[in-house]
Formats: structure tokens, sequence, C-alpha cells
């Protein structure tokens, strides 16, 4: 029996509003969030839109699907419970940065979530690299004490989703005092985690039951593990890890190359008519940077991690990609799995049709994974 | 000055929960029971409804979530979302609201309450005084607003908010106007709600006393250079009988259970609000134990004995009577100049049902008769 700890998982992403990808969107106005290449079409929240891509998701084979956040984007809770009654057994993740809500509602909105949805929920704590962005939304602190403030606001959630009796808690950020849920989750709910700084690993390791990376070269994830897996020993945790990435797959390799340099070229043109830059992607100062240090480096790595999109996207938001045939893009994620990668975060260009498509990788992976050391269990 | 009835678009509401639990049925089992909760949302929807109000405590499921599941069990019903100033930004606030509208087409309304007691307050964070919460109320009001109908990007720089260059995406559905409640009977509070309530709501008082109370909301509404008054809305409890000695026995039976041993869960609750032996801290509550202490019963059936026994916590004064009689009763705040009346049960999801097949068609009934034979039109 593997233990389930270590089964495989697989998440995607969901989105509200429908993009058009094709070579004659190219020349029109306006930025799709959720896409470095497409034009959004119709309405910024397209309920049958989002249920759809749920859906098409579920068929593929996903277990999960992020719902992620930035300070324009529509509010998350919303979107999840929109997400969880279009579908039967998808899950979601959750994105939440830590500093706008209360430690205690925002532990109470998760655990009504999940109330309402039993086991389907877990919470992406995201501090945000984008001092920006930060204070759009209100929040000057700094990038070091923004970490410090989430590593505060994790202990409230946890004590509000776990404490049978009222509790005070005093922190540098928060402070409460007899505060008390009566909606508790049960089984808990799980804290994924992203940030590539060192203040990110110490805040991580102490509370993440999953840590996620973007999609480096095969060595630098290495190091990641092992840089997580050190500082989390002193609180005895041992998390999962995640890898996000962008496949590009088609029935021929050279297809896939071609869609590849199409995806560039698009990106630039809409990094053009944008003034030079694409907006609207989570920046991350340092796993940006690890991006484009990797993406200077060489356009391809390993056998078929191709970064050049970085060097548009300014490694903002997850822009790596494993391109090839369905196999060859399978054996690409597998290789993340030898390294005790049991998360892989896949989403595309085009967010419907790559779902659709993905489910072929997904079975391909599972399979292959049963002969993986990783998950010998 | 006084205000004539507006018999146009009086508006009934009722309040959910999502659990079967009132002062009278001791909560057992899961806090949040997704079926009951859907249940309870389409007997208002089908009860002819509204809205209904999701409430809002340091301890219970958060509303928001709560809306949307309902949103997705229910047509047309209305979402009346309460919500506190100062445990989310209201950037992120406007966000959620706006993206509730949206998947809801258009259903939600928000209910601000700035808190109750220093207690409440304190166990999500909030160390701030009376005075000063709904100072912050103000300037978080005013941001929502904003947010809601104007695009960005925009910068705040006030004494409780800044932000700069938010520009969210989102906004209400179709870009239309999304209403305001505002509850709260202090001096702060009504100089910041009548500035900014689409709908105020009270609780519900004796005809004079309310009169009073809009009396007040009218006035600071001009002195805010509004050229109209908020809506009014008042609560009740109604207690229904086939006749006016029915219902009047199942009021005594009703206070009888509050009183006993299947209260004293409840009545432990509002403890833990109103620490024991206190009083309450909030203008409402004080009010409302006010009125109760002058006599049992006021004017045509408002019966208060209930809130003496919960100490004054919340929404607890009865309407007691036949549906005719209570009906009659209603109407009688509506032609004080009431335009809202909410009414929940202590038996709520049977109440809810009773209500829309007894009581709300005589209201809406007696509302449009008294429309059409008004005389002539009144100065106002």
């Amino acid at each position: 029996m593997t233990d389930p700890a270590v089964t495989l998982e697989f998440i995607g992403i969901t989105a509200t509003q429908r993009v058009d990808t094709s070579s004659g969107a190219a020349g029109r106005g306006g930025m799709a969030t959720h896409t470095e290449i497409g034009v959004p079409v119709g309405p910024l929240v397209n309920k049958e839109f989002a249920a759809e891509l749920a859906q098409a998701h579920e068929a593929a084979g996903f277990d999960r699907v992020l719902i992620a956040h930035s300070s324009a984007s529509i509010d998350g809770f919303v979107l999840a419970d929109q997400t969880l009654e279009a579908t039967d057994r998808l899950k979601v993740l959750l994105a939440h940065r830590p500093g706008f809500w209360a430690p205690t509602i925002a532990a109470r909105a998760y655990a009504t979530l999940d109330a309402f949805h039993p086991g389907r929920v877990a919470m992406h704590v995201i501090t945000g690299g984008d001092d920006a962005d930060q204070q759009r939304d209100g929040d000057y602190l700094t990038k070091e004490e923004r970490y410090r403030r989430t590593d505060d606001f994790l202990t409230v959630v946890r004590k509000e989703w776990e404490s049978e009796t009222p509790f005070d808690h005093e922190g540098e950020f928060y402070k409460v005092t007899g505060a008390w849920s009566s909606v508790r989750p049960d089984p808990k709910i799980p804290i994924y985690f992203g940030g590539a700084s060192e203040h990110a690993i110490r805040v991580g390791a102490k509370h993440a039951d999953a840590y996620a990376f973007w999609g480096e070269p095969l060595e630098g994830i290495r190091q990641r593990i092992a840089e997580v897996r050190a500082a989390a020993a002193p609180y005895a945790r041992d998390p999962r890890f995640s890898v996000s990435l962008r496949p590009i797959v088609a029935e021929t390799e050279e297809e896939a190359w071609a869609h590849a340099e199409a995806v560039l070229a698009a990106a630039r043109a809409r990094a053009a008519a944008n003034g030079g830059a694409l907006s609207g992607f989570g920046k991350n100062a340092v796993g940006s940077h690890r991006l484009v240090a990797a993406a200077e480096r060489a356009d391809v790595h390993d056998k078929r991690l191709w970064t050049a999109l970085a060097k548009v996207t300014g490694g903002a938001g997850n822009s790596t990609s494993l391109v090839g045939t369905y196999e060859q893009v399978a054996e690409g994620l597998l290789d993340y799995v030898d390294l005790g990668v049991t998360t892989l975060l896949i989403r595309g260009f085009d967010p419907l049709e790559d779902a659709k498509k993905y489910g072929r990788v997904i079975d391909l992976v599972r399979a292959g994974a049963t002969q993986r050391p990783a998950l010998a269990g | 000055m006084t205000y004539s009835a507006n018999y146009e678009a009086i508006e009934l509401l009722g309040m959910i929960g999502t659990a079967d639990a009132s002062e009278v049925r001791p909560h057992q089992g899961p806090l949040i029971d997704p079926d009951y909760t859907a249940r309870f949302a389409k007997a208002h929807e089908e009860g002819g409804f509204d809205r209904v109000l999701i409430g809002y405590g340091s301890g219970w499921s958060e509303g928001t979530q709560v809306a949307a599941y309902v949103a997705q069990h229910t047509e047309r019903l209305g979402l009346l979302v309460a919500h506190r100033p100062g445990v989310v930004h209201p950037t992120l606030a406007s966000r959620t609201f706006s993206t509730l509208d949206q998947f809801s087409r258009g259903r939600v309304a928000v209910h601000i309450i700035t808190g109750a007691t220093d207690a409440e307050q304190r166990r999500e964070g909030d160390y701030l005084t009376h005075d000063e919460r709904y100072a912050r109320t103000d300037e978080y009001l005013q941001i929502l607003r904003e947010a809601w109908d104007e695009p960005g990007p925009r910068d705040f720089d006030g004494a409780y908010y800044r932000f700069e260059g938010f520009a969210p995406q989102v906004f209400p559905y179709q870009d239309r106007h999304l209403d305001l409640f505002f509850g709260g009977s202090s001096p702060a509070a009504y100089a910041v709600g009548s500035k900014h309530a689409d709908t105020y709501m009270l609780w519900g008082e004796p005809l004079q006393e309310t009169g009073e109370q809009i009396a007040s909301v009218a006035a600071k509404a001009r002195e805010a250079g509004r050229t109209d008054r908020p809506r009014i809305s008042v609560s009740f409890r109604p207690i229904l009988g086939r006749t006016d000695e029915e219902a009047w026995e199942r009021a005594h039976g009703i206070l009888d259970t509050i009183n006993g041993e299947a209260g004293a869960a409840f009545r432990a609750k509002v403890a833990r609000l109103h620490p024991q032996g206190q009083a309450p801290e909030n203008a409402g509550s004080q009010r409302l134990l006010a009125a109760a202490e002058k006599g049992d019963l006021h004017d045509r059936c408002l019966w208060t004995p209930t809130t003496r026994a919960v100490g004054g916590g919340g929404n607890s004064t009865a309407l007691v009577g036949s549906p005719e009689t209570v009906a009659a009763a209603i109407l009688d705040y509506v032609e004080i100049g009431v335009n809202t009346v909410l009414i929940r049960g202590y038996e709520p999801l049977q109440d809810a049902v009773d209500y829309g097949a007894n009581l709300l068609p005589l209201v809406r009934q007696e509302v449009a008769h008294r429309a059409a034979t008004r005389p002539s039109l009144e100065a106002v």
C-alpha cells in the first residue's frame, strides 16, 4: 500500500473569464490576468465559464485547482464555493495573503467553506513579494516583516481552528482576547506555502503541510527541498513538495516546440502592446530572480525545461514549461517526482483547452509513478 | 417634522442560520448543517421574503461563505450579509462583496455592524474604543462605496486606512448600486450610519421610541448633507397563533422555555457576550431593556418580557397575535415611516414557513390596499 501522505497530487487553476488565444486575437487590446498570451473575452466574472473550467479539471483527473489572488482579482472564497458546487470531488487550493483579514475571521471563513464542502479545502499562503501590489490593499510592511506577520497569522489561524476553549494570543502583529470558534475543521485544513527567500523558508518550514516551488531546473529543486527539509526538521515537520510548471504538449516534439515558439512570440506581442511589460502576474522577489537567472543561463534545461518566457515576464508568475510529447512531458514531471515532489501544479496558456489535454499527461505520470522509489512507500 | 407612510417598496426580511437553534431550541450537532441551511433559505424564498439576514459573531460560521452557499441553493432571494469593519481590510471586503454580487447576479446587500461590546471585538483583535470604532466605520464605508461605484486607481490616506493605486477589476453585478444597511443606536452610530446607510436598522421598540429614532436618523442625515433619509428597518420576533388567544398561550410557553432549562444554553451564550451581572454595553440593547422596564405590553401587541429574559441581547421583542393582529401591528410601523421589517421566529424554520404562508400575504395585501386608497399625495 502506498502511504496516502505521498500519493501524487495534480493541481490545476481556476479562472472566471474566457480568453481567446488564437493568432487572430493578438492585435486586440486587453490583458487576461491568467495567461500571458490571451485576450479576454466577455465578462470578468463568467459563472458558466468558471463552472466549465472546473468540470474540465475534474474530468481530466486533477485532484485540486488553485484559486489565485492579487489586489485586483475577484474574491477567491466566493470562487472557491462556485468551483466546489460545480464539481463533485475536485478540491480547491485557495490562496490567501496574510495581512488583510484578521486571522480569526480568515480561519472561520476557511472552516465555513470546508464545512459546506467537507475535506475539499486547502489554504495556500502567499506572503506577497511585490511591495506595490501589497500597497494597493494598504500593506506597507517590508518583506521581512511580512513573513514575521505570516508566522504570527498562521499561529492564530491554527488556534482558531483547533482550540476547544477560548484562547488569548499576544504576538508581534496580532493580539486577541478570548477568541474561540465553534466552527473547527476536522480533519484539518492543509496549509500550502510558497516563497523562495530565507525568510519564507524559515516561516514555511514551521507551518507548511506542503511547500510550493516554481518550476526551476532539477538541481535547483533538489537544493530547495534539502533547505526546506533542514529548516522543518526542528519542528518535527516533513512537508510534501509541490512544483509549478506550464507544460506545452503536442503529438510530436516538433509540434510542441513550434507551439512554444508561438507562445513566446504572442507573449512578446502582448508585452509590447502593454508598454513593454506583462503586468498582473504575481511577482516574488527571490523566486522571480531565480527563474530569470535560470533563463539567462539557457533557454532549455535538463531534458526539456523551457525558460525563455521568464525573460519576457521578468519571472513574474510561474512561467517555465516542459515542452514535448505527452510521454516526454510525463517523463519530465516524473524526474521531479524522483526528487521527492509529490504535488504537481500544471497549468497551460489556454486554460480550458490545456486542462483537457493534461488528462493524458496525468494518466501517464500516475502510471509511471508506481515504479518510482519516492512513492514506493 | 413627521414622516407619513411610504407604501412603495416595503421590504420584508427574514434571517437564517446554519443550524437549527434558537433561544428555545438548544443547538445540537454540527454548527454548520449544509442541508438545513439550504432548507432554511428555500423556506424564505418560497414564503416570499425579499431577503434574509446572515448574522455575524466572532465564534460563528463566516457569513460571506454562508451567503455564497445559499446563493447557489436559491434563485432570487436577497442576501443581507452582516459585516464588521475592522476585521477585513476594506479594499478586500469591497471585492468580496462585488464577487458575491456577481455570482449571485445582483442579490447582495451588506449590513454594517460596528461592534456591540469591547469583549466581543477583542476576540478578533480589535482594541479600539466604541467611538473610535464608529470613526473607523466612517472611513471604511467611504472606501467601500467608492470601490463599488467608481473605477480606480485611487489612493486613500485616512486615520485608520491608507493605500495607493487600488484598482479593482470587479464591481457589483451590472454596475448596480450595492445597498448598505447599518445598525447602531448610539449618538456615534447615528452620525455615521445616517451619512452612509441606504437602510438603517433598528430593533423593535414601541412606536413612540421608534419614531424618536427615525427622527434622530433623519436629523443626522440632513446634517450630513443628504436630501433623503435612509430607509428604516425594524426587527421583531413575531409569535403567531390561529387566534390571539392561541398566540398568547404560545408566547407564555416560549417565555417559560427561555427562563427554564432549555433556555439556559442560550442565556450562557448571551452571558459570554455581556459578562454576567453587567448591563449590556450597546445602546440598542439598553433601549430595549428600558422599554421592557415600562411594561410587558406596548401598543397593539409588542411584548417585551422575552427581552428581559435574555438580558436585552439583540432582536428579542415579540409581536404576539393572530396573523391579522401582527400584520396590523407591522402596518402601524409602516404608518410612522418604516420601510422594511425583519421578522424571525423562536422556532426558526417552522416560523419562517408560517410567516410566508399566513403573515406576509396579509402585510402585502394591506400595504397595497392602503397605497390604493390613500386620499391624495401628502406633503412629506
